[in-house]
């Protein structure tokens, strides 16, 4: 068992998080076992143990570390973390109690840390739940997700996966309080062929018809569109849990009317995590985007003492232009951000507010461009200002 | 005590036929921000009513946000002294290049060039002057082909509009071509439709070179679906307390049964349907048999609420394969809720993938994108596929050519689509 956190005592509502990551898979391509009948063309991955690792060090980063950027919620604080990871390579993380190794993402492991998960989200009516999985995925109707193990048996290769719509959907019905479900897993394949694939995995729980839907809200955000695929530079964190993490360290979040904090829920961080992806976009070689499904009242998971921050690409064309001018964002409160454009783009993080926003030439080469009341939203705002000629 | 008074003049957004029976005014959320960005109120503006804030509590310049059902904002200061009162107007310059195509602007991107008084070559519907379209409609049971029959057309450099007067049943438009993967956009029935093609202009990978975007003129219960459809659940919100909607439009349904299907899929989605008396859902399932939805909105209120007797999951299964016997849901959201019954039912009785089970997981693996209305891809509507094709009916090909689809395209239901009639789009008057 991996448990890598727990609260003590455990009093007073929580947030409980269930972390998996699947990069070694010995029954599919390159793996160490026997190549299973229908590998599906499914091979072995690189970034689900790093991003895996990644998430459970931005949840346990204030107790490890205090003050660094990570969970924050002083209203419903950590209660637990479980994790699990699959590498050829340990994977290992640091608790507050010392260094923790994570044990394989079996079929077997995963229902036990499931199971602990669900036992912790469901001591509090008010108890936040998280999961998150990165590794091989099928999407059909249902979203279903391989565990290491998968097609260790070729009889029933689908009984090492779960079926996690129908997870989620039994976990409604035990859990009082908000779910939020991140899953980074590749789809890449087709609908098509998944429709003849038989497979029909088991949930982590069954879903128990009797009870009533009883959450208060559900998030699932999941990395791509169906039937593409979730992509990742070899080794490195995942382009989706990169988005997700960047997007959950400060770059989203609503300050409601008469709210002390900046509240970040599913719908906030499912657009930011939507944006940073469409952004990375204009440089990736493959696009990726980011589905959402979220529904009932809003929970934040996050709740933040400072506004969020905005990265801001201000530049200006046409490119010799630029040297001549000082760019600049002034806002209502009326702190001004400038910037000798001799030195390249103006590349900068503000906080989020209403800003005016332009270029002044040094020596009236051009005519002062301005922008009133531009609404600078995070994660990010890029804009190229245009000299007329 | 400091006042603001916003309203919407989007007067081209009202422009429609004269037999529309059911329409109502365009209302978009507010939000009210200080020099922060914090939020100091929220609200809803309609083309008839305007929004009232009181922002006494606002020190310096305040920011209205209108939001659009496609995400795009527009943003306007106020400066309000104590004791005064303000207004905001946010008009529709932006968006009238043509008054007949102004009320899909909001739905689409925000650089659409249909909100651009500036010719856009590559963006241009007379690339698509060889897409193919055509009707079908449920009938006894049966999936059938029809020619497109249109009330009125209209045409710029960059869309093509159709108008629709559809009788009481369940509607599809099929569209295909070269390059535009066959695909159904569920129409409402009961009523007048109107249904815009334009380029494509989003970069998302999943987005097909044809933009489809459906109105009945419902855009109160339309613009929440367009919210709900894109997960903007505080938009959304925001836009059904205005009157409150949901309850008005589940209560008014023996008016008008697609708004009322608007206003339960809204409270099934935020759990607002635990304060409605279930024999709203009843009556609504009961009294118009021509439409799907209303039998997976019961079928899912029934599953939500926690079965007490195993034959409420009988009842369930069964409200399950009545929602398919009448066709297919109008919306979107349905597809999501059949998806939900289907699978937690088979997974529950540990029931084969067969029947209406089987039907539903090719439908959802099928879905395309349409906003708020149904979409999928298949030859025919009783057999969705996920693989595309495209090309005219008689010469389909797939778009990846995994394996030959000539059979699947020819041997459905008993209809021929190959000889079955189409119109080509630019032949539509």
């Amino acid at each position: 068992m991996t448990t890598v956190y727990e609260r003590n005592p455990p009093v007073g509502p929580g947030v409980h998080v269930l972390a998996i990551g699947v990069g070694r898979y010995p029954y599919l391509i390159g793996g160490s076992g026997r190549l299973t009948n229908n590998p599906l063309g499914l091979a072995q991955l690189s970034s689900p143990p790093v991003s895996v690792k990644a998430v459970i060090d931005w949840f346990l980063a204030s107790l490890v570390a205090p003050g660094t950027a990570g969970f924050a919620n002083p209203v419903t604080s950590l209660g637990s973390v479980e994790g699990l990871a699959s590498s050829d390579a340990p994977v290992s993380v640091a608790s507050a109690g010392g260094v923790v190794q994570l044990e394989p993402a079996t079929r077997d492991n995963i229902q036990d840390a499931f199971e602990r998960w669900l036992a912790g989200l469901t001591s509090d009516d008010a108890n936040i739940g998280v999961f998150y999985f990165c590794g091989h995925g099928v999407m059909v109707a249902d979203h279903y997700l391989l565990a290491e193990d998968f097609g260790r048996s070729n009889a029933v290769p689908w009984e090492r996966a779960f079926d996690m719509s129908n997870t989620l959907r039994a976990v409604e019905r035990e859990a009082k309080g908000a779910l939020y479900f991140f899953v980074d897993a590749c789809r890449e394949v087709s609908k098509d062929i998944a429709l003849t694939l038989g497979a029909n995995p088991s949930a982590l729980k069954a879903v128990d018809l009797k009870k009533q839907v009883a959450r208060r809200s559900t998030s699932l955000i999941e990395a791509t569109g169906e039937g593409k695929l979730a992509f990742a530079v070899e080794g490195k964190v995942s382009r989706f849990t990169e988005a997700l993490l960047t997007a959950m360290s400060g770059y989203c979040g609503v300050r409601g009317p008469g709210s002390p904090t900046w509240d970040v829920d599913g719908e906030t961080i499912a657009s930011a995590v939507r944006r940073l992806l469409e952004k990375g976009n204009k440089t990736a070689k493959r696009r990726q985007v980011s589905d959402q499904a979220i529904g009932g009242d809003s929970v934040p998971l996050l709740r933040l003492q400072a506004p969020p921050l905005v990265k801001v690409e201000l530049d200006l064309i046409p490119e010799p232009m630029r040297a001549l001018a000082r760019m600049y964002l002034l806002s209502a409160k009326g702190v001004l951000h400038d910037h000798d454009g001799a030195n390249g783009a103006f590349v900068t993080e503000v906080p989020r507010g209403m800003y005016v926003v332009g270029a002044r030439a040094l020596a009236q080469e051009f005519r002062d461009l301005t922008l009133e009341d531009q609404d600078l939203i995070p994660p990010f705002f890029d804009l190229t200002l245009q000299v007329q000629p | 005590m400091k006042t603001l008074t916003v309203s919407l003049n989007y007067s081209s957004t009202e422009y429609s036929p004269t037999s529309t029976q059911h329409q109502t005014p365009l209302a978009l959320p507010l939000r009210v921000l200080d020099a922060d960005g914090s939020l100091v109120a929220e609200g809803v503006a309609s083309s008839s009513i305007p929004a009232q804030f009181d922002i006494s509590h606002v020190d310096g310049p305040a920011f209205v946000r209108l939001t659009w059902p496609s995400g795009k904002t527009q943003t306007q200061r106020v400066d309000v002294k104590e004791g005064g009162a303000a207004q905001v107007s946010f008009n529709d310059s932006s968006i009238n290049r043509n008054e007949w195509s102004a009320w899909a602007v909001p739905r689409l991107g925000e650089r659409t060039s249909l909100a651009s008084s500036q010719d856009a070559p590559n963006l241009r519907i007379d690339k698509f002057d060889r897409v193919w379209l055509r009707m079908w409609t449920f009938e006894n049971s049966v999936w059938l082909p029809s020619l497109v029959e249109t009330r009125a057309s209209y045409q710029n450099d960059s869309a093509r509009q159709l108008d629709f007067e559809l009788n009481n049943r369940c509607w599809l438009l099929q569209i295909g071509g070269a390059n535009v993967p066959w695909r159904f956009v569920a129409l409402p029935g009961g009523g007048t439709c109107r249904v815009l093609l334009t380029p494509n202009e989003s970069d998302d990978p999943r987005a097909e070179p044809l933009n489809v975007v459906v109105t009945s003129f419902r855009r109160d219960a339309e613009t929440l679906l367009e919210f709900l459809a894109r997960d903007s659940l505080s938009a959304a919100n925001s836009v059904a307390k205005f009157q409150p909607l949901a309850q008005q439009l589940l209560a008014d349904k023996t008016e008008d049964p697609v708004s009322a299907i608007a206003g339960a899929y809204f409270l099934l989605r935020t759990e607002g349907w635990r304060r409605i008396p279930p024999s709203w859902f009843d009556n609504l399932y009961q009294s118009f048999p021509w439409l799907a939805d209303p039998a997976v909105i019961r079928c899912v209120l029934l599953i939500r609420q926690g079965v007490s007797l195993d034959n409420d999951v009988s009842t369930a299964t069964s409200l399950l394969q009545t929602c398919l016997s009448r066709g297919v849901p109008v919306f979107s959201e349905g597809l999501s809720l059949l998806q939900e019954a289907a699978s937690v039912l088979r997974s529950a009785s540990g029931s084969a993938r067969k029947g209406a089970f089987d039907q539903v997981e090719h439908l959802v693996a099928s879905q395309a994108w349409a906003g708020a209305a149904l979409s999928f891809y298949g030859a025919t509507p009783d057999k969705p596929s996920p693989e595309r094709m495209v090309g005219l009916p008689a010469k389909a090909r797939p778009v990846t050519r995994r394996k030959s689809i000539a059979k699947t395209s020819r041997a459905s239901a008993g209809v021929d689509i190959t000889t079955t009639g189409f119109t080509f789009l630019r032949d539509l008057k």
